[in-house]
């Protein structure tokens, strides 16, 4: 790898880093009611809220009672996107006039967004209307990644209580991450991005001619090409904040409406790892030794990081077969050397790697490359990373939930190799009662 | 414990549970390998084809959503299939997780003493990676040998 490589994956890791803190004890102190500035400035909306939908703000619930609420409002979630697909031709906002998704691509996407997965079995530009990404899916960008955020804050303070019979209000935690985290960071990196290029508008799909005009499969002429348009950059900057993925355009943020140039890539590939990484130094805040969070997240990191070298030196490498065929693998100021296929020529290997491992690191799920394309090796790695239960980073919330679950059995094998009672931040692990 | 166990288990078991549904129907397979079936799932042949689906249903039974691509995943199938696969892998994983935070806050705190085990050192990161990379070897190992893997060694032979 040459030497702009490393910089470019240290520069990487140092504005992470240097964000966990900060972002970390913001959050921190929203999940705790501590005035920030932004929570005073904006608490009549969240009481507001609350009175409209009858949410009492100090009433607590139960284990139970917080996942029938998170259950609930999933399946509705997913109902919604589920009709809004099957019905879109009846709905403005449908320029091209796309009609009705089937019901079995409609199901798929309504159980993937509503579940943070965001796996997508469609191409966005050519089956969803402008309303139906709106409305649909990226409400349930934001509202799934609220969800994993709700829950883990339902685990610390698990950990954080004492003899307690309630776990925090799910209805409440809901709004905060919506309100004071998602949507703030979603506003600021969406107009970053719509400076750099990403389209935000409702208009139809525009043709525009060639420049150098050429011919199809039966040779005839063609002078022009029809570009997708809509309201991409609104739903860019949550798909990377909330680890949702799913794009707005079929090859996601390997298109050039959805991630125009180096710096819209920084920003986005940032953003994938922002929300996860912070939440170590919350969770480390929150149970009172921030030490904790420190070490769950330099656990992360060490995974993470050898994965990631071992990505971006295999596709560095090549292959065996394109230095048969004469390619010439070398990296130089005019090349980006090795294997480029499936790769954009304005990302190189190195941020193509790195987009890789952090996108299957996070469950964010969002390409920059095609992952197919990979050396097997250098495929090997976001496919190792996911396996591992979307634990290193994980999606908002639910990485970190998974991670202090692996605390806890990591915690209980050290007790059974050692002799000594298992307990995690001094809760003793008993058989469930 | 329980409830950390079926956590840890439940997306290895759906991973590799529709991995090899998928691998051995007909309707997994497309119509490149069953004229029945009316469509083309799988397009290319031998082990990038089962990385393919190893990687599609990794993908869905882990919540991420990105895909190895040239898998054509657009049918009955693998919507069902991968739907249900992302449904049971999220909400299966919150419940087990908040009925560990209810028992967690049920609990009274104990005092740390000699005896305990601190949780934030180099020995507990490193025993911590250790459980997760071992747990994720231990199940994904032999599936990864006949994907990527085997490509790997046939590539460099």
């Amino acid at each position: 790898m040459t030497v702009l490589s490393w910089v470019q994956i240290l520069l990487y890791c140092a504005i992470v880093f240097a964000l966990v803190k900060p972002l970390g004890l913001y959050m921190a102190r929203i999940y705790d009611g501590i005035p920030t500035g932004i929570n005073t400035l904006f608490a009549p909306i969240e009481r507001g809220l609350y009175r409209l939908f009858g949410t009492r703000e100090n009433e607590e619930q139960s284990w139970k009672q917080y996942a029938f609420a998170a259950l609930l409002f999933n399946i509705l979630g997913m109902m919604t996107v589920y009709a809004l697909q099957r019905m879109q031709a009846l709905f403005p906002l449908n320029p091209q006039a796309l009609g009705a998704v089937t019901p079995d691509s409609s199901f798929s996407t309504a159980a993937s967004f509503a579940s943070n997965t965001n796996w997508q079995g469609y191409g966005g530009e050519v089956t969803m209307s402008y309303l139906t990404q709106m409305l649909g899916l990226n409400v349930q960008n934001f509202l799934s990644a609220a969800t994993g955020m709700a829950v883990l804050v339902a685990l610390i303070r698990g950990i954080r209580l004492r003899n307690a019979s309630t776990i925090g209000n799910f209805w409440v935690d809901m709004t905060r991450s919506v309100l004071y985290i998602l949507l703030p960071l979603a506003l600021v990196l969406a107009l970053a991005l719509v400076s750099q290029g990403v389209v935000q508008n409702f208009n139809s799909y525009t043709a525009v001619p060639l420049l150098q005009a050429t011919t199809d499969g039966d040779g005839n002429v063609v002078p022009e090409q029809v570009l997708p348009m809509g309201p991409a950059a609104s739903q860019i900057a949550i798909k990377q904040l909330g680890t949702n993925g799913g794009g707005f355009f079929n090859v996601n943020s390997a298109h050039p409406f959805e991630n125009p140039t180096p710096l819209s890539n920084l920003l986005q590939v940032l953003a994938i790892l922002l929300i996860p990484a912070a939440l170590c130094y919350t969770f480390g805040k929150m149970v009172g030794d921030t030490r904790q969070g420190w070490a769950i997240l330099a656990a992360m990191t060490l995974v993470f990081v050898p994965l990631l070298l071992l990505a971006a030196t295999q596709e560095q490498a090549g292959t065996p077969q394109l230095a048969t065929l004469g390619v010439d693998l070398q990296a130089s100021d005019a090349q980006a050397g090795g294997n480029m296929e499936g790769k954009e020529t304005r990302f190189g290997i190195v941020n193509s790697a790195l987009w890789a491992a952090a996108t299957t690191a996070a469950s964010n799920g969002s390409v920059n490359s095609m992952h197919s394309s990979y050396t097997p090796l250098g495929g090997l790695v976001p496919m190792f990373l996911m396996q591992l239960g979307e634990v290193i980073f994980g999606g908002v919330g639910s990485g970190l939930y998974g991670m202090l679950v692996f605390a806890i059995i990591a915690v209980f094998i050290a007790g059974l190799m050692v002799g000594r009672t298992p307990e995690y931040l001094g809760k003793r692990s008993r058989p469930l009662k | 414990m329980k409830m950390a166990s079926l956590v840890i288990l439940i997306p290895c078991v759906v991973v590799l549970f529709c991995t090899a549904l998928a691998v051995v129907t007909p309707w997994g397979l497309g119509n490149l390998y069953n004229a029945d079936v009316a469509y083309t799932s799988i397009y290319n042949p031998g082990t990038h084809g089962f990385s393919e689906v190893l990687y599609a249903f990794s993908s869905m039974g882990n919540n991420n959503g990105s895909a190895f691509a040239g898998l054509g995943a657009n049918n009955p199938f693998y919507n069902t299939l991968g739907g249900l696969a992302m449904l049971f892998s999220r909400f299966w994983l919150m419940v087990p997780v908040l009925a560990i935070a209810g028992a967690l806050a049920a609990k009274n705190t104990s005092r740390s003493g000699p005896g305990t085990l601190p949780t934030h050192n180099p020995l507990f990161v490193g025993m911590l990676i250790g459980v997760v990379i071992i747990v994720g070897a231990l199940t994904f190992i032999p599936a990864l040998a006949l994907g990527p893997l085997v490509e790997h060694l046939i590539m460099v032979q």
